[in-house]
C-alpha cells in the first residue's frame, strides 16, 4: 500500500489521494452544486422523495397527538416491559446521527480530506437524526406536557432534577449534542451559503441567503476566524461523539435489569453508533449520487471504499461486544446472566437475536472483498441491513431483557402496536421531509471546502495532472 | 312548515287543522311560534304570582316533613354532633355480610356517612377479625352503577306506588283464598328474621308455597348427615390442635361456610418458629386443584367418581381392613394417611359438593378417629327450609297450579338446572296475563327481565337484617348508608306482603323479643346478638353403603364454585373478575381445566407434558372444546392444569351471563347449560375438540414455551423446606445460600443490644451522625452498599414479614389492598397487554418433575420497600424518594412517567397508569370513578386516585401509618406495634402478613424477621427488602417422600 511509503514529514496528508474525480476549476464546482440548489426544476425524484416524506410526516404528527391525548397505553409497552420502542427508536435515531460529528469533527481533526465532501449532509442527518431522536425521551412519558420538570429551572416548588438518573444525564448529554450539532453544521455553511447570495437571482432568495450568511465577504479575515471558530467547535463536538452514547448507554448500564448491566455498554454503544451513522450516510448517499449524477464526481467510489472500510472496522467493534456479552454472560456463572444469554439464543424472541448477529456481525464481513466495497447496489443493500441490525440490536437489549428479568412470575412478553408503527414511521417520514427540504435549499456538498480540495490537489498532483489516476501511480 | 306549504302548492292540498287551510291571522301566529300554547310569567297577574310564589315557598318547607309523608324514617344529617364525631376521620361500625346464607361479622370503616371498607369483626367467630375476597369486595357491590334502582312492570320505569296498589289488592285476595296460586322461591338464608317473616307469611296464606333453590349450597352435606347420623345436621369443624386433616375433595380453606375461620385454625397449627416442635399435616385427596389442594403436604388427585372408592378405602383402613380399589400409589398413600389419622387430633373433611356416601365415610372416619365432638361438632341446620325443589316450582308453573310466583334473590333463570328449562317455563307462565312472577333482586338479571315486576333489593350495607354463622352464631346487620337508591330489603318486601309495612329495624328487633335498648345497643356494637349455641351431640354413626365403582367411559365432568365469582353472584364485580384465580391466574373468564394427559387425548398438545402455547405474544388462541352432557353441549375453552386429575374435566360456574350488569355480560362460558338436576355436581360428559379459539387472559405466565423452563430452577425466590428438616437443623435451613457470610442473628448486633433495658425507645446516636447499622434484620449478610445509609434516629422503621408456609393463596389480601388504596380495574383487553394494577400480586410457582403432581407454592409479592430500592436513584425527577420511616415513597404529582422505575424494580412492583384507567378506559365493566357519582363515593377519601401517566405501587398503607401516628402524637406516646395493621395484613384469614416497627425487638415482626428461616426476596442484589419471607415449611411425611 501507499501508505508504507508515506515520509513521516507528510503527517498532514495521511492518505494523499484525489478525491475529486473528473476535470474540474473552481467555477464547475460552484456551478454544479449550488446548481442543485438554484436550479428551478429539481428533479422529479425530489418531488416524489419530499411528497411521500410530507405525508409520512403526517402520519407520525398524527401518532403524536393520538398518544399525547389518549396515553402512554397506545403503544405495546407493558408492566414487565416498560420501555420498548419508545427507548429503542430513541436510541436508533440517535446513533444515526453519530456519523455527522464523527466525519465533521474528530475526522476533520484528523486532517481526513475525503470527509469534505460528505460531512455537510452526514451533519445535516446528525440533526435531523436528533431531532427525531428527541421526540421519544419526550413523548415516551406518561405526561409529556410535564417534560419540562427534567430540565433544572428555578421554580416555586423548590425542586431540581434529580441527578443521580441516567436520564437526566440523557437530557443534557442530547441537548448539547443537539445545540453543538447545529452551531457546527451553520458555521461551516456561511461560506456557502455566501455563494448562494452571490449566484442567486431572485431579489428575495437573494435576501434571504444573505441574511444567513451573516455579511460573510470571504476576507482573509473572515477566513481566519472562520477557521479558528471551526476547529474550536470541531473540538468541542470531538468528545460528543463519545459522550452521548455513553451516557445513553448508561441508561442501561446503571440499570440493574440482566442484560442492561454491563460495563462493556459505553465502547459498545458508540461503536454501534458509528456503525448505524455510516450505514445512514450510504443509504442516503448511494440514491442521491443517482438522483443528482453530476455529483458523482465528488463523493467518488473512494468515498464508498473508505466509508465500507469504516463499517467493517465498527462492525468489528460490535460484533466483538455480542460476543463479549454472552461470554460474559457464560463466565459470570450468575444465575440471571446465564438466562440472559439463554434467552437470546433459545427464548422466544431468539429470531431476533440471530437476525441481529447476521445483519451487525456476519453481513459486513463481506467487506473484505474489496470489489464490493466499490459496488453501488451491494453497498445500498449492506447500508440497509445494518440499519436494521442496529435497530434490531436496540430491541435485543431493551424490551427483549426487560421480558425476563429475576422473577419468573413476572415475565411476560412484548409486541408494538399500530401506534408504536406509526411514530416510528412517522419519524422517518420526517426525517425524509426535512433531509430533501435540505437539498433543495442548502449545499448537500461542501462548495468551499471542495475548491480547496481541488487548489491542494493542484499542489499535491501538479497541474495538467488526470484526476482518474490514483495515488499509487502518483508516487 | 311554510316551506312544506310551498312545495305542496302544486301537489294535493293537505291540512291538519281548519286553520291551516283557512289561514286566519291566529293560526299563522300559532305557526311562527316555535313553542305554541305556552304560558308567559307576563300573562300571570300580580295576584297570581304572589299566589305561586308563595305556594311554592310553603311546600318547600315540607320537603323537610319527609318522615310525615313517606313511611322513611332515616338517616337526616346531624343537628347536632355526636360526641367525639370529626369530620373526615372514619368510623366503624359491626354488621354482617352473607354468602350463600351463611353470615360473616365485619366492621365497616365509614368516613363522613358513606361506607369504604369491610374488615373482619375479631368477635365474630366466623372472621376473628379477617375476611375473605367477598366480604372485601360486597364494598363494591355496593356502590354498584349497574345495580337496580326502580320497580320495573313489563320493561316500563313505575312507581313503588303503584307496586302497593297492586299488591294490596292481592293481597286481599290471598286472604281470601289462603294464598292458593301463591308460591314464593328464595335463595338461601340464614336470618331468623327471614325465617320468622317467612313462618308469618305461611301462616297468613296456608295454602301459598315456599322453596328455597340455592345452585351450589351445602344440600349434600346435610343429605349427607342425614345418612350417616339419621337426621340433618350442620356439621362444622373446629381446627385448633388439629395434627392430620385430610381432606376428601374439600376446598375448606376458601369455600366453605366458616373458611375465614377454619382458614386461621389451620394456619395457627402450622406456624413454624424457631422452637416449634409440632405442626399439622394436610392430606388432600382431590378431582379439582383448589386452593387447599395447594396447601396440601400430601395430594392426590382421584376423579371425582372415584372418589367414593378411594373414601370407602380409607374408612377400611381405618378400620383394620385393606384397602380395595386402589392404584398402588393410592394404596400407599392411604396406609401412610391412615397411620397419622389414627395418631390423634385429627380431622376429616369432605367437600360440600361430594355426594352423600363421601359425606357417610367422612362421618363413619371421623367416628372411628374419635373426632366427632373433638373437632367435628354439629348444629341445627343454619339454613332454613330446603322443602320442595325448584322441578317442582317448575312443573306447577307450567300446570297453573301458581297463579303469582315471587322469587326473592337467586337468579333460578340463570342458574337452574338446564333441564328444567326454567326461562321456557317462566316466558311461558308470564305470557299468561293472569299470572304474576314478581322479583325481588339486586340486579335486573336474567330472571328479572321474564317476570313482570322487578322490585330492586336493598344491598346487606344499607339494610337491616341478621344471619347466622357456620357455629350458629347470630349476628346483626345494620345500615352503613340511608339506600343509595329507593329500595327496601327482602324483609321489609316480606312484611309488605302480610300487609302491615314496618321498617327494617323493628323487623330485625322484633325477632329477638323484648330486648331492652341498651342490650340491643350493644349487640350492634358488636355485631353479635347469640352466641353461637351448644354443640349437638352426635347420634350414632350408621354403616356406610358400598362405594359406587368408578366411572370408566367418557369424562368425569364436575361443577365448582368459580374461586372469585363464586356461583355468579360477583359476575358483577370487576374486582373479583379482575383477581387472578388461584393457581391459574387467569381473569375475567373461566375455563375447563384439564389434565396434560386428557389434553394430548383430546389433541391439543402433541406431547404429554407440553405447553399448548402457540404464540409468543400473550399465547393467544387457547383452543376449545365441546362437551355434551345428556345432549345439553357447551363449547367452552380448555386450560391445561397440572395438577388435575386425569379425564376429569372441571368447570367453574358463574361466568357467561347475558343480564346483569356490563360487568358480568357476555364473559366465560355458561357451565350451567350442561347442569342437568341429575347431575349436579358430577357428570359424565363427551369432549371433543373443535377448531374454535378464544383468548383466555392471565396475569402470570404459567404456559412458558418448552425451552424457556431449563434454567429457572436456581433461582432463589421461593425457599421451601420440610419440617423434619427444620427440626433437624434447629431452623438454620438454606444456609448454603448465603455465600458463607456469618448470619448476623448468630450473635445480637448492636443495633439491638441497645435497646434492652431501654424499652421502646430507639438506639441513642452516638457520634452524632448515627448510620444505620449495616448489619441488620434485613441485611443479614452484612453487605455494604455504595448508596449512602440514611439516619433512622426517632423514627419508626417500617417492615413486613410474609409467612409462605400459612400463606393459602386465598387473593383476600389483593382485594383489600385494591379497596383500601382505590386501585382500578383495566379490563381482560389490558390485563393480556400486562397491565393489571394490583399493589400486591400472589405469584405461584410449580415444584416437582412430576406434571401431574406438582406442588404450589404461593407468595404474595407487595413493593418490598427496599432499603436500597433501585428505582429511587433512577428517577429523574426525585417522584420516588424514601422516607426516614424506611417507606418507599411513590409521589403521584410529581411523576413524569417515564417509567425507568419500573423497569429498574427487580421486583416488578411497581404499576403504571397507562390511560386513564380510573375513568374506565379499559371497557364496559370497568370502573368510572369521575362519571360515575356512586364510584366517587367508592373512593377510599385517604387515597390519592391516581391520573393517567403515573407511576403507582405498594405504600405499605402509608395513610393508615399517618393516622396512627397522629393521634400517636397527639397522646404523646410512641405508637404500639399491632397499631398500624396494613388491609393486606387485615385482611389475611391466615395473619400470614405481619407489618411493624423492625427498630422495636418486641414487635411481631421483629421476631418473624429473626426466625432463622426469614429471608429476603433477591437480596444478592443488595436491595435490602424490607419485606421478607419466612420460607415454607412443609410437614412432609417420610413414608410419602418420593426418591
Amino acid at each position: 500500500m501507499a501508505i508504507n511509503s508515506i515520509d513521516s514529514s507528510k503527517r498532514t496528508r495521511l492518505v494523499p489521494q484525489n478525491f475529486i474525480d473528473g476535470e474540474h476549476s473552481y467555477t464547475t464546482i460552484s456551478e454544479i452544486l449550488a446548481g442543485v440548489v438554484l436550479n428551478p426544476k429539481p428533479p422529479t425524484v425530489w418531488f416524489v422523495a419530499t411528497g411521500l416524506g410530507f405525508c409520512v410526516l403526517n402520519v407520525m404528527l398524527l401518532a403524536v397527538t393520538y398518544l399525547v391525548l389518549t396515553g402512554t397505553g397506545v403503544w405495546g409497552n407493558n408492566q414487565p416491559t416498560a420501555w420498548a420502542w419508545d427507548i429503542v427508536n430513541f436510541v436508533w435515531w440517535i446513533g444515526i446521527g453519530h456519523a455527522g460529528t464523527l466525519i465533521s469533527a474528530i475526522l476533520l481533526l484528523m486532517r481526513q480530506s475525503w470527509r469534505n465532501s460528505i460531512n455537510r449532509f452526514a451533519e445535516a442527518m446528525t440533526i435531523f437524526a436528533v431531532m427525531c431522536a428527541g421526540l421519544y425521551p419526550l413523548l415516551h412519558t406518561g405526561r409529556p406536557w410535564l417534560d419540562y420538570w427534567l430540565f433544572p429551572y428555578a421554580n416555586t416548588l423548590g425542586m431540581w432534577p434529580q441527578t443521580r438518573s441516567p436520564l437526566e444525564w440523557d437530557v443534557f448529554a442530547v441537548s448539547t449534542y443537539f445545540t453543538i450539532s447545529l452551531l457546527f453544521w451553520f458555521l461551516g455553511l456561511i461560506p456557502d451559503i455566501a455563494t448562494l447570495r452571490d449566484r442567486s437571482q431572485h431579489p428575495l432568495v437573494k435576501c434571504i441567503y444573505g441574511l444567513a450568511s451573516m455579511g460573510w465577504i470571504g476576507s482573509a479575515k473572515h477566513w481566519f476566524r472562520y477557521e479558528q471558530a471551526y476547529n474550536i467547535l470541531a473540538g468541542i463536538s470531538a468528545p460528543l461523539v463519545l459522550s452521548v452514547h455513553t451516557i445513553v448507554s448508561f441508561d442501561f448500564a446503571v440499570g440493574i435489569v440482566p442484560g442492561w448491566h454491563t460495563t462493556i455498554f459505553p465502547p459498545y454503544f458508540v461503536a454501534g453508533a458509528v456503525f448505524a451513522g455510516f450505514a445512514m450516510v450510504l443509504t442516503f448517499g448511494l440514491p442521491l449520487r443517482s438522483v443528482y449524477p453530476q455529483i458523482k464526481d465528488f463523493i467518488t467510489e473512494k468515498h464508498l471504499d473508505w466509508m465500507a472500510k469504516i463499517l467493517l472496522a465498527t462492525g468489528l467493534i460490535v460484533f466483538y461486544g455480542y460476543i463479549l456479552e454472552m461470554f460474559y454472560g457464560w463466565y459470570s456463572g450468575n444465575t440471571y446472566e446465564l438466562a440472559l444469554v439463554y434467552n437470546r439464543l433459545f427464548g422466544p424472541y431468539k429470531w431476533f437475536y440471530y437476525a441481529l448477529i447476521f445483519c451487525n456481525g456476519i453481513f459486513p464481513q463481506l467487506c473484505w472483498v474489496p470489489q464490493l466495497r466499490r459496488n453501488v447496489p451491494f453497498l445500498f443493500v449492506l447500508s440497509i441491513i445494518v440499519g436494521i441490525g442496529m435497530w434490531l440490536e436496540r430491541f435485543v437489549i431493551i424490551p427483549m431483557s426487560l421480558t425476563r428479568d429475576f422473577l419468573t412470575s413476572s415475565w411476560g412478553y412484548y409486541a408494538p402496536t399500530e401506534w408504536d408503527w406509526a411514530l416510528f414511521i412517522g419519524t422517518m417520514g420526517f426525517f425524509v421531509f426535512l433531509l430533501f427540504m435540505f437539498i433543495k435549499v442548502l449545499p448537500i456538498i461542501n462548495i468551499f471546502e471542495m475548491r480547496d480540495l481541488l487548489m491542494k490537489n493542484h499542489h499535491q498532483f501538479g497541474h495538467g495532472h488526470d484526476g482518474h489516476e490514483n495515488s499509487e501511480e502518483a508516487h | 312548515m311554510q316551506r312544506d306549504n310551498k312545495n305542496q302548492s302544486n301537489a294535493r292540498p293537505i291540512f291538519k287543522s281548519f286553520g291551516q287551510l283557512t289561514r286566519t291571522p291566529e293560526a299563522k301566529a300559532w305557526e311562527d311560534d316555535e313553542f305554541p300554547h305556552r304560558e308567559s310569567l307576563l300573562d300571570v297577574d300580580r295576584r297570581d304570582f304572589l299566589k305561586i310564589a308563595g305556594a311554592s315557598l310553603a311546600l318547600a318547607g315540607t320537603a323537610g316533613c319527609r318522615q310525615l309523608i313517606m313511611p322513611d324514617p332515616k338517616a337526616v344529617p346531624f343537628v347536632r354532633s355526636p360526641d367525639g364525631r370529626i369530620p373526615g376521620k372514619a368510623t366503624e361500625f359491626a354488621t354482617t355480610v352473607t354468602l350463600a346464607g351463611y353470615g360473616l361479622g365485619v366492621v365497616v370503616r365509614s368516613v363522613d356517612g358513606r361506607p369504604i371498607k369491610v374488615e373482619g369483626n375479631p368477635g365474630h367467630p366466623a372472621s376473628l377479625g379477617s375476611t375473605d375476597i367477598f366480604a372485601q369486595a360486597d364494598i363494591l357491590d355496593f356502590y354498584d352503577p349497574d345495580r337496580s334502582q326502580s320497580v320495573i312492570h313489563r320493561g316500563e320505569v313505575v312507581s313503588f306506588e303503584s307496586f302497593f296498589t297492586y299488591l294490596d289488592g292481592k293481597i286481599k285476595g290471598f286472604r281470601k283464598t289462603g294464598g292458593a296460586g301463591l308460591h314464593f322461591v328464595t335463595e338461601a338464608k340464614s336470618s331468623p328474621t327471614f325465617t320468622r317473616l317467612r313462618a308469618a307469611v305461611l301462616s297468613a296464606y296456608p295454602k301459598a308455597g315456599w322453596t328455597t333453590y340455592e345452585p351450589f349450597g351445602r344440600a349434600n352435606a346435610l343429605t349427607g348427615t342425614a345418612t350417616a347420623f339419621g337426621k340433618e345436621i350442620e356439621v362444622y369443624y373446629n381446627l385448633k390442635g388439629v395434627k392430620t386433616i385430610l381432606s376428601l375433595d374439600s376446598d375448606f380453606l376458601t369455600s366453605m361456610p366458616g373458611s375465614v375461620r377454619y382458614s386461621l385454625d389451620f394456619a395457627e397449627s402450622r406456624r413454624v418458629r424457631k422452637d416449634s416442635s409440632s405442626m399439622s399435616r394436610l392430606y388432600a385427596i382431590e378431582s379439582a386443584y383448589s386452593v387447599t389442594g395447594a396447601a396440601a403436604d400430601h395430594r392426590i388427585a382421584v376423579r371425582p367418581s372415584a372418589l367414593e372408592t378411594v373414601a370407602s378405602a380409607v374408612a377400611a383402613v381405618v378400620a383394620g381392613d385393606t384397602a380395595k380399589g386402589l392404584t398402588a400409589e393410592e394404596t400407599l398413600f392411604v396406609e401412610a394417611l391412615v397411620a397419622d389419622l389414627k395418631a390423634g387430633n385429627a380431622v376429616v373433611i369432605p367437600g360440600d359438593h361430594t355426594s352423600d356416601a363421601v359425606h357417610h365415610y367422612a362421618a363413619v372416619i371421623n367416628n372411628a378417629i374419635g373426632a366427632l365432638g373433638k373437632h367435628v361438632f354439629a348444629t341445627a341446620p343454619v339454613i332454613v327450609d330446603k322443602s320442595g325443589s325448584l322441578a317442582d316450582v317448575a312443573k306447577a308453573l307450567d300446570s297453573g297450579a301458581v297463579k303469582t310466583l315471587v322469587i326473592i334473590g337467586g337468579n333460578p333463570v340463570y342458574n337452574a338446572p338446564v333441564d328444567l328449562n326454567f326461562s321456557d317455563v317462566l316466558s311461558k307462565f308470564t305470557a299468561d296475563k293472569t299470572n304474576d312472577a314478581i322479583r325481588l333482586s339486586l340486579y335486573e338479571d336474567e330472571t328479572s327481565i321474564l317476570c313482570n315486576w322487578h322490585l330492586p333489593l336493598s344491598h346487606e350495607l344499607e339494610s337491616w337484617g341478621d344471619a347466622v354463622a357456620f357455629d350458629g352464631t347470630v349476628s346483626l346487620s345494620q345500615p352503613l348508608i340511608k339506600p343509595l337508591y329507593s329500595t327496601k330489603s327482602e324483609i321489609e318486601y316480606l312484611s309488605e306482603f302480610l300487609g302491615k309495612p314496618v321498617t327494617g329495624e323493628d323487623l330485625v328487633r322484633e325477632t329477638y323479643g323484648a330486648i331492652t335498648d341498651a342490650a340491643w345497643g350493644q349487640a350492634l356494637a358488636r355485631g353479635i346478638i347469640r352466641q353461637a349455641p351448644a354443640p349437638i351431640a352426635f347420634p350414632p354413626v350408621t354403616a356406610a353403603p358400598a362405594p359406587k365403582p368408578a366411572n370408566t367411559n367418557g369424562y368425569d365432568l364436575q361443577f365448582r364454585l368459580d374461586p372469585t365469582i363464586h356461583d355468579g353472584r360477583y359476575a358483577n364485580n370487576a374486582w373479583l373478575q379482575e383477581l387472578p384465580k388461584p393457581v391459574t391466574t387467569l381473569v375475567w373468564d373461566n375455563a375447563a381445566m384439564i389434565s396434560t394427559v386428557t389434553a394430548k387425548r383430546l389433541g391439543i398438545i402433541p406431547q404429554v407434558g407440553e405447553s399448548d402455547a402457540v404464540n409468543i405474544a400473550q399465547y393467544k388462541g387457547r383452543k376449545m372444546v365441546e362437551l355434551a352432557v345428556d345432549g345439553h353441549v357447551l363449547k367452552v375453552a380448555v386450560w391445561i392444569l397440572p395438577g388435575q386429575p386425569d379425564e376429569t374435566i372441571t368447570l367453574a360456574l358463574g361466568y357467561g351471563r347475558t343480564h346483569g350488569g356490563a360487568v358480568a355480560k357476555g364473559r366465560g362460558f355458561n357451565s350451567y347449560k350442561v347442569r342437568t338436576t341429575k347431575n349436579l355436581y358430577t357428570a359424565t360428559a363427551e369432549a371433543k375438540t373443535i377448531a374454535e379459539e378464544y383468548e383466555l387472559v392471565f396475569t402470570q405466565p404459567h404456559h412458558l414455551l418448552k425451552a424457556e423452563f431449563v434454567e429457572t430452577k436456581n433461582r432463589d425466590i421461593v425457599r421451601v423446606s420440610t419440617f423434619d428438616e427444620y427440626v433437624t437443623k434447629k431452623g438454620e435451613i438454606f444456609e448454603e445460600l448465603h455465600h458463607g457470610v456469618a448470619r448476623a442473628l448468630d450473635k445480637p448486633h448492636d443495633a439491638h443490644e441497645s435497646h434492652e433495658g431501654e424499652g421502646k425507645s430507639y438506639p441513642a446516636d452516638p457520634g452524632g451522625n448515627f448510620r444505620y447499622a449495616e448489619r441488620s434484620l434485613v441485611n443479614k449478610e452484612n453487605w455494604t452498599s455504595l448508596y449512602p445509609e440514611f439516619s433512622n434516629v426517632g423514627y419508626n422503621q417500617w417492615a413486613m414479614t410474609i409467612d409462605l408456609t400459612t400463606c393459602i393463596g386465598c387473593n383476600a389480601c389483593t382485594i383489600a389492598c385494591q379497596a383500601e388504596n382505590n386501585i382500578p380495574v383495566v379490563g381482560k383487553k389490558e390485563v393480556a397487554r400486562g397491565r393489571e394494577m394490583h399493589w400486591i400480586r400472589l405469584d405461584h410457582y410449580y415444584e416437582g418433575t412430576d406434571v401431574n403432581d406438582p406442588i404450589s407454592h404461593f407468595m404474595p409479592v407487595p413493593c418490598m420497600q427496599c432499603e436500597k430500592a433501585p428505582c429511587e436513584p433512577v428517577c429523574p425527577v426525585a417522584a420516588t424518594i424514601h422516607s426516614h420511616e424506611g417507606l418507599n415513597q411513590m409521589v403521584y404529582n410529581r411523576c413524569v412517567g417515564t417509567r425507568y422505575c419500573s423497569n429498574n424494580c427487580p421486583y416488578k412492583v411497581r404499576r403504571f397508569n397507562f390511560f386513564k384507567w380510573t375513568q374506565g378506559v379499559g371497557g364496559p365493566g370497568t370502573l368510572d370513578y369521575y362519571n360515575k357519582p356512586q364510584l366517587k363515593m367508592l373512593a377510599n377519601p385517604q387515597v390519592s386516585v391516581r391520573g393517567r401517566g403515573v407511576m403507582e405501587k405498594c405504600t405499605y398503607c402509608v395513610q393508615r401509618i399517618n393516622e396512627v401516628r397522629i393521634e400517636a402524637k397527639k397522646d404523646g406516646r410512641e405508637i404500639e406495634d399491632q397499631q398500624v395493621r396494613t388491609a393486606c395484613q387485615q385482611a389475611c384469614p391466615t395473619q400470614a402478613i405481619e407489618f411493624g416497627d423492625m427498630m422495636d425487638p418486641t414487635s411481631k415482626v421483629s421476631v418473624n424477621k429473626s426466625q432463622p428461616h426469614d429471608y429476603g426476596l433477591l437480596t444478592d442484589l443488595n436491595t435490602r427488602p424490607r419485606t421478607t419471607y419466612l420460607a415454607r415449611i412443609r410437614n412432609t411425611n417420610s413414608k410419602l417422600e418420593k426418591a
